[in-house]
């Protein structure tokens, strides 16, 4: 509004510069009108300044990679008076890979009108996209002078990985790793006493502690049982969500979002091998480490729906020491560390490295031994 | 769809076809476009002559206006729009013998005006006929509308199609001729239509038209009402508005660098160049500095002194001589060729055609004087390359020095008219001018025309010697005579009040009181150089350097055989012929005897009073009665320099003695006080930015003090401090914090978890009662929740309140 306005003022200095050194009448209505409408259009912003009331309505929470999200903004005027124009500004984050654009988009309201403005978001990234409704400017009818405020609404959109089957060599030891759970497999015994798989008839090689003694009487037939097999996590998939540099002066520099693609898909790939995992990662809102255990297709949505809207950290230190603490006791077959540069560390060793932006050669290629 | 995909960035955001993003209806663009043009075609019609009817004019706009909506506001073709361009100038190039003369045709419009405004003599272009001067209309409106469709279909450009619809007025401006009332008020509304039409990301709906053309309907009429009163107000207040205008016209010539410097100098009417251009303000003393102004070379040894002149004033102001009016002279000698040249050498060529005379050449270089002036002896012939100002003064620009040719005063205004040669036929209408002209005295200064009452109106010469003499009896001569109040005249003042001053007030008061005796007087400034002041050298030449002592301002008479001649009534000035004892550095007009017309040339007139001799001290001691304020600018009339063009000025008298009011000066009180005002705002905004970066600086430091926890509780300090300001009431000791601890949860359940509450407690109660020293980690976590949550407060904050936080309390 400063500059508009001082280039008004310089406008009418000029006229009236003219006015003393021509003698027209012309000029004095000039400037009377040059007056005139300074005071109205001023009277006109300030009339209208907050009158204009932005809201953005609910999205769809997820959504995959280059879907359109629909984004619905509905614009009221309070006042009685119309808007011959109004401006807003809009921005969209992807708060993982730190992407943003901006958008104005504006037009005209009657009075007391209400309007929707449709806009369409798309992200070619995962991660959370946040949409933040930041300024209204408000003009006159001649556009000649504007008043501004800012609005802090925003909306958040999770747009999920794309899941890919990763080449994985699964361990001897990872397949027969023996963890404690509280889920049992319903496909295959195991050497928990605590739980019994399956009844079954006595076969030579088995042990006599494992006869059924009550049901074999009852049966009169040697029935033995079969314990259960403890679906306890093998592998721990960590994902670090550390922002590089920890530095205030240093750029920020974001993870990349095939970091969350490749958890993702090592995820989906051990699944697919039967393999049940955790996935853990350290939420800063809350100071805590999150652990998500992976047995079943959904957990990994749910696990992506948690930490799409995570927040990058930059305390390594406290993120360590919760991490210690949250899985003290705890062993895990493999550990697979993804790191904020890229890097696909199993048990300490670096096996892979993430490219910015990899294609299903890369993922085929991603050949990872856990 | 518009997609706004940037290079880099995978996140895309853009706006789905809206109402807003559909175009305006063809028909309105097309109508706001022919409006707009119609609008200025009509002014510029009614400015400048087109030699067409305005009907046919309006009818082939129609062409442009259609092509251009087509090409831009319909299908937006860059491709069209370039095509259309092209196919112009190839037509224009075809037919360039109708299209050039039909230009030339509109441009002689111009011309005419101009010529006529300025009465000059322009030459016009060769024009064709009517027929011509329309294809010259239609490439131009064919421009034109182009610009201004571009303007409507893009929306940016506002200020290109304010200068395109505007043209007639800043064209008309410069031609003298602004457009008249209707047309101009149709300008104007084509302006808001446009402006109104150029609103981006808007669709123009036609209800919304009618509303913004009644609203501007209704400013025009207000507007329209408003003039009648804007001008009667300026009518009243006449006098305010000729000043203010003549200080615009003047700040258009002024030179900015020698007003600085001459600012920087401050007081003293003659500045390093030693012409003071006739200014009446700050001469509260005078101090010259001894610089080197030229040097000046006679032919033989000098037999009087030489005034050179420089500046002319004919007009007498508050703030200072006016020159001579150069139009009013050119309207007087309309009818004659070269009459600026033939006024200016009739003296000479008369003197030379009788023969009696001897005549001198002088050569002048210049060492430091300045360059806007031509420095020249009386009764001198002007050469061909000179430039003359009207009959003011020669114009400067030197090259390598200047010669004359010139005869000595006492012996050219010996001769008698049978003595000298013919007077030219444009002498007698000069006469009539300068004896028409030079006899303004100001309205308002009825002590002066008392005063001048009893002087003698017989003659010129015995008018000059009343003047010397009560001058000499009256006055006294002073570098350092004090500041004239303000509301008072200048002249007055120095002749009634104050009776002391130095050459400006002596040359002031006897042109006006000439004046008042019926005799036609100017004002000079320049430079006078007594004889004793050269020295012979080796060549027989005669040299003598001069410096700004010598300058001087003197009054001149006008005689009707050979025109204007000294009258210097400065108490020790001499008349030509006394070899002068005055020696430098003692100002020129303290050291020379009165020089006036008529006295014998031995006859040294000396106030037997007058204290001011070659060897007498400076007299600085102040005058009895007199108010002596302090040299300062803001309590005599605002320093004003003179404009050369003597356009508009002179006519009215002056506005009456010492109770005009001091527009200049109170504006420039106010600016003073506006800067100051501005200054001091600035200085306590510093102070306050100062004060606030230091107190957080240290605060930053303490927090970091892991000794004794001290930074851990400087934080809790803090965060009670922010919540102290916020309204709550807290202990700010690490002790008892228990209904602290539950009341910041239950109000501050926004700005922190309740789990970062417990954070905070522990640690705070941890730091002040452990004993142990507390990591490095939980201090950091401790200061990122005292951010998190200052952060979280200061966001609510708004206006006053955000103002205290964050400048006041530096919380």
């Amino acid at each position: 509004m400063g500059i508009r306005l001082l280039l008004y003022v310089l406008v009418s200095g000029l006229t009236l510069y003219c006015f003393f050194i021509y003698e027209d009448p012309v000029l004095s209505g000039l400037l009377a009108a040059e007056g005139l409408c300074l005071i109205l259009v001023l009277v006109q912003v300030l009339v209208l300044w907050k009158k204009i009331q932005p809201s953005l309505l609910p999205v769809l929470p997820l959504a995959e990679k280059n879907q359109k999200i629909p984004v619905k903004m509905k614009i009221q005027n309070r006042s009685r008076m119309p808007v011959f124009r109004f401006r807003i500004r809009l921005t969209a984050e992807n708060q993982f890979t730190g992407e943003k654009q901006k958008l104005f988009t504006g037009g005209s309201l009657k009075p007391k009108e209400e309007k929707i403005i449709s806009l369409g978001l798309a992200a070619g990234e995962c991660g959370s996209i946040r949409i933040r409704l930041e300024k209204v400017e408000v003009y006159d009818c001649l556009s000649l002078l504007k008043l501004s405020w800012r609005e802090n609404q925003s909306r958040k959109a999770g747009i999920l990985p794309k899941c890919h089957i990763l080449p994985l060599e699964i361990t001897r030891r990872t397949r027969e790793f023996v963890a404690d759970a509280e889920e049992y497999s319903d496909r295959e015994s195991g050497e928990d006493p605590a739980e019994i798989y399956q009844i079954r008839e006595y076969r030579e090689q088995d042990s006599l502690h494992d006869i059924h003694w009550k049901l074999s009487a009852k049966e009169e037939e040697l029935l033995v049982k079969e314990h259960g097999k403890p679906l306890g996590c093998a592998v721990l998939l960590w994902i670090d969500l550390e922002k590089t540099g920890g530095r205030k002066r240093e750029k920020q520099k974001h993870p990349s979002a095939s970091l969350l693609e490749a958890a993702a898909s090592l995820s989906l790939s051990l699944l697919e091998e039967k393999c049940v995992h955790m996935a853990a990662w350290y939420e800063k809102e809350n100071h805590r480490v999150v652990k998500k255990r992976i047995g079943r297709e959904e957990h990994i949505y749910e696990f992506l729906n948690r930490i799409l809207y995570a927040e990058l950290y930059d305390s390594r230190e406290e993120a360590g020491q919760l991490r210690e603490e949250a899985f003290r006791g705890i062993v895990f077959s493999t550990v697979v560390e993804f790191g904020l540069t890229g890097t696909v560390t199993v048990n300490g060793e670096i096996q892979a490295r993430i490219p910015p932006s990899p294609g299903e050669e890369d993922w085929n290629q991603m050949l990872l031994t856990v | 769809m518009k997609n706004r995909r940037r290079k880099e960035s995978s996140v895309r955001i853009w706006e789905e076809l809206n109402e807003r993003t559909g175009r305006n209806a063809l028909c309105l663009n097309g109508a706001v476009l022919y409006l707009a043009m119609a609008a200025l075609w009509h002014a510029w019609m009614n400015v400048f002559d087109t030699g067409q009817e305005e009907l046919p004019v309006l009818a082939v706009l129609v062409v442009p206006v259609f092509w251009w909506t087509v090409a831009l506001l319909w299908k937006r073709s860059v491709l069209l729009s370039l095509g259309g361009v092209v196919l112009a100038a190839a037509a224009a190039g075809a037919g360039w013998q109708r299209v050039w003369p039909g230009v030339a045709a509109v441009a002689n419009g111009y011309l005419s005006r101009w010529n006529a405004y300025y009465e000059a003599n322009q030459p016009l272009f060769e024009a064709g006929g009517e027929d011509a001067e329309i294809w010259g209309i239609l490439i131009l409106q064919f421009l034109l509308t182009g610009i201004l469709a571009a303007v409507l279909c893009w929306k940016r450009g506002k200020p290109a199609a304010l200068a395109v619809l505007f043209l007639p007025v800043l064209l008309g401006a410069t031609a003298g001729k602004l457009p008249d009332t209707v047309p101009f008020w149709l300008l104007l509304g084509a302006v808001a239509l446009v402006f109104f039409c150029c609103r981006r990301q808007a669709v123009i709906r036609p209800g919304e038209v009618l509303r913004v053309a009644v609203a501007v309907g209704l400013l025009c009429l207000g507007a329209v009402l408003l003039q009648p009163r804007i001008v009667a107000f300026r009518e009243e207040n006449q006098d305010s508005y000729g000043r203010i205008r003549e200080g615009l016209l003047e700040a258009q010539t002024m030179d900015p660098g020698r007003e600085l410097a001459e600012w920087i100098q401050a007081a003293g009417n003659f500045s390093g160049s030693g012409i003071g251009e006739g200014r009446l303000a700050n001469l509260a003393e005078n101090h010259p500095s001894g610089s080197r102004e030229m040097n000046v070379v006679l032919s033989e040894q000098p037999r009087e002194t030489v005034y050179l002149r420089a500046f002319t004033g004919a007009f007498y102001r508050e703030s200072g001589w006016e020159e001579p009016d150069s139009r009013a002279f050119r309207r007087a000698m309309s009818g004659y060729d070269e009459a600026e040249r033939t006024v200016w050498n009739t003296p000479f060529e008369r003197i030379q055609e009788g023969g009696e005379a001897q005549t001198a050449e002088i050569q002048i270089e210049l060492t430091g004087a300045s360059r806007a002036y031509g420095y020249t002896p009386y009764y001198s012939q002007a050469r061909q390359r000179d430039r003359i100002d009207g009959d003011g003064a020669l114009e400067g620009r030197f090259g390598d020095g200047r010669i004359y040719t010139f005869y000595y005063r006492e012996e050219a205004e010996r001769l008698t008219e049978s003595e000298l040669g013919e007077a030219p036929e444009l002498w007698e209408t000069y006469r009539n001018y300068a004896e028409e002209s030079f006899l303004e005295v100001p309205e308002g200064l009825e002590a002066l025309a008392a005063y001048c009452s009893d002087f003698s109106k017989d003659s010129v010469e015995e008018t000059a010697r009343e003047i010397e003499t009560r001058f000499s009896e009256e006055l006294r001569y002073t570098r350092t005579p004090g500041a004239v109040p303000s509301g008072t005249d200048f002249t007055e003042y120095f002749l009634l009040e104050n009776r002391q001053g130095f050459c400006v007030h002596f040359a002031t008061a006897a042109v006006l009181v000439y004046r008042e005796c019926g005799f036609p007087a100017r004002y000079v400034e320049g430079y006078a150089i007594p004889a004793s002041d050269f020295t012979e050298q080796e060549d027989g030449a005669w040299v003598a350097r001069v410096t700004d002592y010598r300058a001087h301002a003197w009054a001149e008479t006008f005689d009707p055989l050979l025109g204007w001649e000294v009258r210097d009534h400065t108490p020790g000035s001499w008349q030509s012929g006394t070899e002068e004892t005055g020696t430098e550095p003692e100002e020129t007009a303290g050291t020379e005897p009165d020089e006036t017309a008529g006295t014998e040339p031995d006859e040294a007139v000396q106030n037997p009073d007058e204290p001011v001799t070659p060897d007498s001290p400076e007299p600085s001691d102040t005058p009895p009665e007199t108010d002596q304020t302090a040299p300062d600018s803001g309590t005599s009339p605002t320093e004003e320099g003179v404009g050369r063009n003597g356009a508009g000025q002179g006519e009215d008298g002056r506005d009456g003695a010492g109770q005009s009011g001091n527009v200049p000066a109170v504006a420039e009180r106010a600016l003073l006080g506006v800067a100051g005002a501005a200054g001091l705002l600035a200085g306590i905004w510093i102070l306050i930015l100062l004060q606030r970066k230091l107190r957080r600086a240290s605060r930053l430091r303490r927090f970091r003090i892991r000794k004794e926890n001290l930074g851990i509780r400087c934080i809790y300090g803090e965060i009670c401090r922010i919540c102290r300001f916020q309204g709550l009431k807290t202990e700010d000791r690490a002790g008892g914090e228990t209904e602290f601890l539950e009341a910041a949860k239950e109000t501050y359940s926004e700005e922190l978890t309740p789990e970062e509450w417990e954070t905070i407690s522990d640690y705070a109660l941890r730091a002040a009662f452990s004993g142990e020293i507390l990591s490095r980690e939980e201090q950091k976590k401790m200061w990122g929740l005292y951010q998190k949550f200052r952060k979280n407060c200061l966001r609510k904050l708004k206006g006053k309140r955000r103002f205290r936080f964050l400048y006041l309390l530096a919380l």
